[in-house]
């Protein structure tokens, strides 16, 4: 093969994100197809040099194919999946440092990482698999360094972040806009209401209407963010010509699998085994091709979790508030879990079927 | 004068299959085939067709396999399969029915409108 082929073959080998028997059939077919038209060019007695030229040109664009080829194939690599849950297994290691304070450099320099990895990837314009979850990881590492730094403030910064974060991707895009405002007015409204509440000791006529706002806040605020996020997730992983809705399924996954390892496992003393379960399951998780068999990878998290937890038998070393709805036995949080959980796979697989039924008839 | 990309793309489920439904084909001939009994209207972008091939596979609709040539050439082949040909006839009977309805709302308009 001449060196436009080679060169058009290896640009599509860069960018193709699928395991290697699927790359290696891309491969193959791409370069038999190169010689067809070649072949036939020189027959019709085009010089083999512009025969090589032409071939490589009626192929088409190298990174337009391998885009659409990986979103055909909707599955990841080992090597993207291990990147996937790197922020997992670098979560464990910073966990395994000796002191508090050697912890608190090798969290930092790890979320650091992540989140410049990330940044860079989005700059460049190239969304691996893996970026899904080194984001939702970067995500987690800014809460838990503010959680250090400013404790007392933690709802009011880590919420205001968010949903600057999230107003600031979807603004560009009129599908997007209308839905992520939606979002965070609800959410900031209520998380805001509650702060005052707790904070400013606003007295509302009786205890039971506190209750209840507190109660009803925390259902909307849940709902609310989880909604946000979700948009956050398509606009940026699924609102693409070529739109990786697995992606933004992986993005979701991994910042739910990381939200839970902070608050049900790091709380009980149980983070090496919970966080190597969950990033053994983003591992999955990003190797799978089908929506069916991420749902049951997903399934599998949340129930060998549970049963962790449950058998474990700790009891968190400071009980709070946040921690006592994670006990495993609350309703509301068994609830949340589950909606989140849902929302792993059924929004970005509803979206993608309702933005193929939304085209027109003619094109669909 | 050849089809509008978009128009190409969204059909070219219906376009592959239905030159699967012939005969066995790889992915050159397809194409070939596509241009040939439109006389040039459908000229798809040739490497952009295998993402719909793969699509096609992974949905179960055609399935591939690899045959060499008399002169040791390596081809990908693809052929139908039977849920391939009932999506096949679902999307003909779509069609017939949108182009029977196209035509009959287009004929309502005055002829040299816009002209």
């Amino acid at each position: 093969m001449t060196n436009h082929c080679d060169e058009f073959l290896a640009t599509i080998d860069k960018r193709l994100d699928m395991p290697l028997d699927a790359r290696i059939i891309v491969l193959r077919e791409l370069a038999s197809h190169y010689r067809e038209i070649r072949d036939e060019l020189t027959e019709g007695g085009m010089a083999l040099s512009q025969a090589d030229e032409e071939a490589v040109r009626r192929l088409g664009s190298p990174s337009n194919i391998a885009a659409r080829l990986n979103a055909a194939h909707n599955s990841a690599s080992w090597k993207s999946a291990l990147l996937a849950a790197f922020p997992f297994f670098g979560w464990i290691g910073c966990l395994l440092t000796g002191s508090d304070h050697a912890r608190l450099f090798v969290g930092m320099l790890l979320g650091a990482l992540l989140l410049a990895g990330s940044v860079r990837e989005l700059i460049c314009k190239r969304h691996p698999v893996w970026l899904a979850s080194w984001l939702g990881g970067a995500w987690i590492a800014v809460i838990v360094a503010i959680a250090h730094f400013w404790p007392d403030q933690i709802i009011l910064v880590t919420s205001t972040l968010l949903f600057v974060v999230v107003l600031a991707t979807v603004w560009p895009s009129s599908v997007w806009r209308w839905k992520g405002v939606g979002y965070v007015l609800v959410a900031a409204g209520w998380i805001w209401l509650c702060v005052a509440l707790m904070h400013y000791h606003i007295r509302p006529a009786n205890e039971n209407m506190r209750m209840a706002i507190f109660f009803c806040g925390y259902v909307a605020c849940c709902l609310a963010i989880i909604g946000a996020v979700q948009v956050f997730a398509m606009r940026v992983f699924g609102d693409r010509r070529n739109g990786d809705t697995a992606a933004a399924s992986l993005f979701l996954f991994s910042l739910f699998a990381g939200f839970y390892a902070v608050l049900a496992f790091h709380a009980r003393g149980l983070p090496v085994t919970g966080i190597s379960i969950l990033g053994l399951m983003v591992i999955a998780f990003a190797r799978t091709r089908t929506w069916g068999s991420k749902a049951a990878w997903l399934a599998s998290a949340v129930v060998l979790t549970q049963a962790l937890l449950m058998t474990s038998g700790r009891s968190f070393d400071e009980q709070t508030a946040l921690q006592s709805l994670v006990s495993g036995d609350n309703l509301l949080f068994l609830l949340l879990l589950s909606l989140m959980a849902c929302v792993c796979i059924l929004g970005p697989m509803l979206g993608e079927r309702s933005e193929q039924k939304n085209r027109p008839a003619i094109v669909r | 004068m050849s089809a509008p990309t978009e128009l190409v793309k969204g059909n070219a489920m219906v376009l592959i299959l239905s030159c699967l439904a012939r005969e066995p084909m790889h992915g050159y001939r397809i194409v070939r085939e596509l241009k040939d009994i439109s006389e040039g209207y459908f000229a798809m972008g040739e490497g952009t067709l295998y993402p719909h091939l793969h699509q096609l596979e992974r949905d179960g609709f055609i399935e591939g396999y690899w045959e060499t040539t008399s002169n040791g050439r390596e081809r990908r082949m693809y052929r139908i399969t039977e849920d391939g040909m009932a999506a096949l006839a679902h999307k003909r009977e779509e069609w017939s029915k949108f182009q029977a309805n196209m035509v009959r709302v287009l004929n309502t308009a005055p002829e040299g409108m816009g002209a």
